[in-house]
């Protein structure tokens, strides 16, 4: 079964975990009961419900109260499964949303149309990091309309502030869905709810796996790119992140631009086992192989868009396909947190990359400060 | 009867539950009927309490052989578990 | 339960052994002889041309399973493991778990430091508790093993932190987004020995395995790999909840001692 990773932003109080819960609950993924004892527990321990109360079968667990990190509820339906990845909000905790966001392809974004609540700060910070780490397609799902009576000009309302703050980043984005609904009352969650009429599109569900049954494009004719992870014996190890390894074609190594001869030793999917002829073995971790010299860029000084959650500074380390690499930036502005800057960088040697929308696994990396704690990531 | 060796040792096991002694049931266990075990604990707050545990051997038709320490007695009267010897036998899966 | 694409776990636990090689000076494998050790063996072997090239540690209290010490026996023999048994003592245990716990914990230690080891690889999955379910692939400790879940490194993307805090070490996590039934239909596809215990003998059978002081068999007929994977997608949420729900508490509970020691 294909598992589709599914990052849910949104405020606790818009009704996060009462959505995953429901979620749960309407696909019989977890029995009502858990629910239902979960529920109990919480109240008894004085805790607000969360997500991970419903995987958290035991006490002590609950005690715990380990709601720090990222839960990961899976969910089949149909013929697929979804791992919803649930992100704590707390800004002292965006280290977690980021790991959790990372590895999500798409995102549900939940919005609470009660009056006083709405599309908060925080929510579209997270949006906004979501989206810079490489999720392009977000289903904003409009929650607590049963606080309104399923109100039509207050969906819209919700749509129109949201699509005004998506603008400035909008060519980033390849997909925008809005779902209006009630988790509390499994409105538009599962199935389509009569009481939203005016309401024509399809439930969250349905949407979400509308968009993963169309959501693989094969680009054919991609150049070969081998990232190198290190060696063992006399074998190199590396990860295929473009194209496919063909015999006796020559590839170069890069950034050092140096022609060599593969020898695919053995493959198992995307990580491979090479020979290469030709070069000094000591200094290819961290490299890459390509058989279009023009597929990456190679230089020191990279121009990023980037994130810093406790500020920039002027010298620190980015983390760049597994290797940190010692960094400068010259930046003249505000020095606050959670801040984005867009700069160029310089590295203490040249690197082989791309653009982030070329290629991603060549265009991002991760900020660390001058003592080797995460600060942040930026995107080439 | 091909078990009167493996009672033998048992016996002397249940004396002086030494390693000579563990190494000569090892050997001894091999050419016997003994197919099964069963591990008895009365209780397991230390590994003093090892000593008061035993294990049961049963013959391939379920019938009780004899019964053996699980533990070893090292030297300076240190107590190790010693469920190892049993190598080659199956729990019998019956309480 | 979800079976998910067995050539892409694969995959990606081969990527993330061959990182933990390339960022790691001293490594070394715990195994259990358990089910979820065995495979990740197995699959360090894909990884590295059929060969086992870190010390396999096993942590032995004296009383595991007979069949667990023949078990690793003849597999060590057979895949040239560099085995390394290290004893753990029966001591007396805050939380009545005796025979895992902190004393298997103590001697992890002393391994650990006796062979200086700076990561150590381990077959922990998400799906087995919830507390593992915030693990990271490459999860650093402190000299005293403390885990400090509420701050964990960061993990984007496919970037391991290898930030090792004063003497400590990380764990390296290739299993963790594995679910049990992709450990048995991954035995299944690529033949990989399995401890009997695991097989139904006169109505019983272990779905866990601890040593034989904790662990409880479980009632099941299921005497082939196959009859394993029919009972466990057979076994529904609302049963576990339901009826089994004692029998589903005891196995977490075993889980826990078993873990508890990590």
């Amino acid at each position: 079964m294909d598992v589709y990773k599914i990052v849910i932003i949104g405020d606790k109080d818009a009704g996060k975990s009462t959505l995953i819960g429901e979620i749960a609950t309407l696909t019989k993924s977890v029995s009502e009961a858990r629910i239902n004892e979960a529920k109990r527990e919480s109240k008894k321990l004085g805790k607000e419900f969360e997500p991970a109360f419903i995987l958290d079968a035991f006490k002590e667990e609950r005690e715990k109260g380990l709601t720090i990190d990222t839960t990961t509820v899976e969910i089949p339906y149909k013929d697929v499964a979804f791992q919803f990845i649930d992100v704590p909000g707390h800004e002292s905790l965006i280290k977690n949303m980021l790991t959790g966001a990372s590895n999500a392809e798409m995102g549900v974004v939940i919005i609470s149309a009660k009056q006083g609540e709405g599309l908060t700060r925080e929510t579209k910070l997270h949006i906004k990091l979501a989206n810079m780490l490489g999720i392009d397609k977000f289903v904003f799902f409009i929650n607590k309309m049963d606080t309104n009576g399923y109100s039509k000009e207050k969906a819209i309302e919700i749509w129109n502030e949201t699509h005004k703050f998506l603008l400035p980043f909008i060519n980033d984005i390849k997909y925008i869905g809005f779902v209006p609904g009630s988790a509390l009352n499994g409105d538009n969650i599962l199935k389509r709810s009569r009481k939203i009429s005016w309401y024509k599109g399809d439930s969250l569900m349905e949407r979400l796996y509308g968009l993963v049954k169309n959501g693989k494009k094969i680009d054919k004719n991609m150049p070969t790119i081998i990232t190198l992870q290190g060696t063992f014996e006399d074998k190199i190890f590396g990860k295929i992140i473009s194209g496919d390894i063909k015999q006796n074609k020559v590839y170069y190594l890069m950034p050092d631009n140096k022609k060599v001869f593969i020898k695919l030793y053995e493959k198992n999917g995307k990580s491979v086992s090479l020979k290469i002829s030709n070069f000094n073995k000591s200094k290819i971790e961290n490299k890459l192989l390509t058989d279009d010299k023009n597929s990456v860029l190679v230089s020191d000084l990279i121009n990023a868009k980037m994130f810093f959650i406790r500020g920039p500074e002027k010298d620190f380390y980015i983390s760049f396909l597994g290797r940190k690499y010692k960094a400068t930036l010259n930046y003249k502005g505000n020095k606050k947190k959670l801040l984005f800057v867009n700069e160029a960088i310089k590295l203490e040697e040249k690197i082989a990359y791309q653009n982030f929308n070329k290629i991603k696994e060549l265009g991002r990396f991760a900020i660390y400060d001058k003592n080797l704690n995460f600060n942040g990531f930026g995107i080439i | 009867m091909k078990n009167n060796e493996i009672i033998k040792i048992a016996d002397l096991l249940k004396k002086e539950p030494n390693e000579a002694n563990w190494e000569k049931f090892a050997k001894a266990i091999k050419k016997s009927g003994v197919k099964y075990y069963r591990i008895v604990y009365v209780s397991l707050k230390n590994a003093e309490d090892l000593t008061k545990s035993y294990a049961e051997l049963f013959d391939a038709k379920g019938k009780l052989v004899t019964k053996v320490p699980i533990f070893k007695r090292g030297n300076g009267k240190k107590v190790e578990g010693a469920t190892i010897y049993l190598k080659g036998l199956l729990n019998i899966n019956k309480w | 339960m979800i079976e998910q694409n067995l050539k892409e776990l694969e995959e990606k636990g081969i990527y993330i052994l061959r990182e933990a090689n390339a960022r790691f000076k001293n490594i070394a494998v715990l195994w259990s002889m358990g089910k979820d050790s065995t495979a990740m063996l197995y699959l360090i072997r894909k990884a590295f041309l059929g060969k086992v090239p870190f010390p396999v540690i096993h942590i032995d209290n004296g009383i595991d399973f007979p069949e667990s010490y023949k078990f690793r026996d003849e597999l060590a023999k057979k895949w040239h493991l560099n085995l390394i048994v290290a004893k753990s003592e029966i001591k007396p245990e805050i939380s009545g778990f005796s025979c895992c716990g902190a004393n298997k914990t103590e001697a992890l230690k002393k391994v650990l430091k006796d062979h200086k080891f700076d990561a150590l690889i381990v077959s922990i999955r998400r799906d087995e508790h919830s507390v593992r379910a915030k693990e990271r692939i490459f999860s650093p400790r402190d000299k005293n093993f403390k885990w400090n879940y509420k701050d964990q490194p960061a993990e984007l993307w496919d970037d391991y932190s290898s930030k090792i805090e004063n003497e400590g070490h990380v764990r390296i996590h290739p299993l963790l987004d594995w679910n049990e039934i992709d450990i048995w239909n991954y035995i299944k596809k690529e033949h990989i020995p399995v401890n009997p215990l695991y097989f139904s003998r006169n109505g019983f059978r272990y779905r866990s395995l601890g040593c034989t002081h904790c662990t409880v068999p479980i009632k099941s007929s299921a005497k082939t790999i196959d009859d394993i994977i029919k009972e466990l997608k057979v076994t529904t949420i609302e049963e576990r909840a339901g009826r089994e729900q004692d029998k589903e508490k005891e196995y977490v509970m075993q889980k826990l001692r078993a873990l508890g020691y990590m």
